[in-house]
């Protein structure tokens, strides 16, 4: 299974791949939702899963999100939000713009592997 | 408009709390002993300004020791696989964690506002204290001192 | 009493205080009425007139040992059921037992010690006894005894170590949790209801332990179960509690924490792994 993690900070970045790691899970790395793009194009189907931070610079999430949703190539990957954001009112934007589902930081370990599992199926 | 110094202050205090407890099991808490040039010297240091009328800054420092260890724990990994540049990073995502959790807490208290990105900053902007006891504002700033451990946090709310 | 005595937050304050430093439990300020109601029954039991008294009582330099004992009891909480969570018992079944009995007749190992850290009332290492019972039985494993299995089992309440060593359950706690097949196979009648039969018991030492303690005396072993327990701890003494465990866990062995429990502070001593839906900690290895 292969997971992209997209975040400015280069420690959640490496936390998520630990995480990814544990579960047996390949994991690619972008920096920015532009970035995000340029390596679904690469990887396109292959990728199961996409996290997707919500402030980064250049793309943020929200933007990135619909750009993936928008895009026949690539829509129907599962999209996790992860996010400092815990208000009610930015999960249901989220999810009314095709999010699968919604982490907030600071996570545990546990807390996101379980959410992990959960979307890939994993059994 | 009056800036309400006091639920900032809370805000950031149970905040940092949640952060530290949440990420690495460690206690935070407030102290009265000031942050020092010393302090300073050695810190990882980042801003982040808040979308807000008027404009607010937070300005976090670790000590680097700190930083390490704490980068070490969350990434599972000895401190000795800590590079150098590892340090302003866990700098950053730390306070991009307290302040979503005080915007939270703040948004229940009516005060609404978008967090910007972190910026590292190289060095301590600010003339160090001689660490003497913090008091709640001093020259337009809110100082809050704090421990995990013995190692010494410090986040500064600025107000324009 | 006729009426029951509140409890001010300034007493609240105090028996935290007063328990924590006793015994290293620390209360989360938002239970207060857990503390209320459960302090109150300790009030009520032992004739202690207010919240005030039961808290002088317990700050003396040598507190009654039982009334400690019945404070601890009421802060935590008992959810004794047998076969607890699903993931234990998954990653026993497809993967520990299994690799446990090839290497048993590989001759790379003599035995496996098994650590139930927090037992209470015993259903815990009872239960994996039988699970070990059962999977040497139903896969006719002959050249591999049961007695290679050593399950020692903990908990800091003189009370639920006095009932697991027992074993004896009444009908309401057999229900639990139990499956209807390992009650036919793996129990017998006993006055007020059931007592685990004799070769599961066997298997398995039940003792007093405080977690506070040095755990040098206990040996290694290569599964620890620490479930539910760790919570009630202050972080420092969590910490503290990971760090003995990674020098208790051999090499190869696995840590169990209960379902919504995490690791994150202790990633520097644990590695995290996947068994199917469920996670489980391997100690690093030191050096």
């Amino acid at each position: 299974m292969k997971i992209l993690t997209v975040d400015d900070s280069k420690l959640i970045r490496r936390l998520v791949k630990s995480i990814a790691d544990s579960l047996d899970c390949e994991c690619l790395e972008a920096e920015n939702g532009q970035e995000a793009l340029e390596v679904l194009e690469k990887e396109a189907a292959s990728v199961d899963l996409v996290l997707l931070d919500w402030n980064m610079p250049v793309m943020d999430g929200m933007s990135c999100l619909k750009a993936i949703k928008a895009d026949d190539r690539f829509s129907e990957i599962p999209v996790m939000m992860v996010s400092t954001e815990s208000q009610a009112g930015r999960m249901v934007q989220a999810v009314r713009e095709g999010a699968a589902s919604y982490v907030t930081k600071p996570f545990t370990r546990e807390d996101l592997a379980q959410k992990i599992i959960e979307a890939l199926g994993l059994a | 408009m009056s800036f309400a110094g006091d639920l900032w202050k809370a805000s950031a205090i149970e905040a940092m709390r949640d952060v530290f407890d949440r990420l690495v099991f460690r206690d935070y808490e407030e102290v009265a002993a000031g942050w020092t040039e010393s302090d300073a010297s050695k810190a990882s240091v980042v801003r982040m300004q808040l979308r807000v009328d008027p404009v607010v800054t937070l300005v976090f420092a670790i000590g680097d020791e700190l930083a390490r260890d704490l980068s070490a724990a969350i990434l599972g990994m000895d401190d000795s696989e800590v590079q150098p540049e590892d340090l302003q990073d866990t700098a950053s995502e730390l306070l991009n964690m307290i302040g979503g959790e005080m915007k939270t807490a703040l948004f229940e208290k009516g005060i609404e506002f978008d967090l910007g990105i972190p910026d590292m900053l190289g060095v301590w902007p600010f003339a160090a204290g001689d660490g003497e006891s913090s008091q709640d504002v001093v020259d337009g700033q809110v100082r809050i001192s704090g421990r995990l451990g013995e190692e010494p946090v410090e986040l500064r709310i600025l107000v324009a | 009493m006729s009426e029951t005595p509140t409890l001010s937050p300034e007493t609240f304050e105090k028996l935290r205080e007063v328990v924590e430093a006793k015994t290293g439990i620390a209360v989360r300020p938002t239970k207060s009425y857990l503390i209320e109601s459960r302090f109150g029954r300790v009030l009520e039991a032992r004739s202690i007139p207010t919240f005030e008294a039961l808290y002088d009582e317990l700050a003396q330099a040598l507190p009654p040992k039982d009334l400690l004992q019945d404070a601890v009891d009421a802060i935590t909480t008992n959810e004794t059921l047998w076969f607890r969570d699903d993931g234990p018992w998954e990653i026993l079944r497809k993967q520990l037992i299994p690799a446990w009995v090839d290497e048993l007749r590989a001759g790379s190992r003599s035995r496996v010690r098994i650590w139930s850290a927090a037992c209470s009332t015993g259903q815990e290492p009872y239960s994996v006894s039988m699970m070990i019972h059962e999977h040497l039985e139903d896969d006719g494993v002959v050249d591999v005894k049961p007695e290679a299995f050593e399950i020692v089992a903990t908990d800091i309440s003189p009370a639920a170590v006095e009932t697991a060593k027992s074993a004896a359950y009444d009908q309401l706690a057999a229900s639990r949790g139990l499956p209807p097949q390992y009650l036919d196979r793996f129990f017998e009648d006993a006055e007020n209801g059931i007592r685990v039969s004799e070769g599961v018991r066997s298997r398995v030492r039940i003792d007093e332990f405080n977690l506070q303690a040095s755990f040098a005396n206990l040996g290694r072993f290569d599964l620890v179960l620490c479930r539910n327990v760790l919570i009630y701890f202050s972080n420092a003494l969590k910490l503290e509690i990971f760090e003995k465990l990674q020098r208790t866990i051999a090499p190869g062995g696995a840590l169990v924490l209960g379902g919504s429990e995490s690791a994150n502070g202790a990633m520097k001593l644990f590695d995290m792994k996947r068994c199917g839906k469920h996670l489980y900690y391997v100690p690093k290895e030191k050096g």
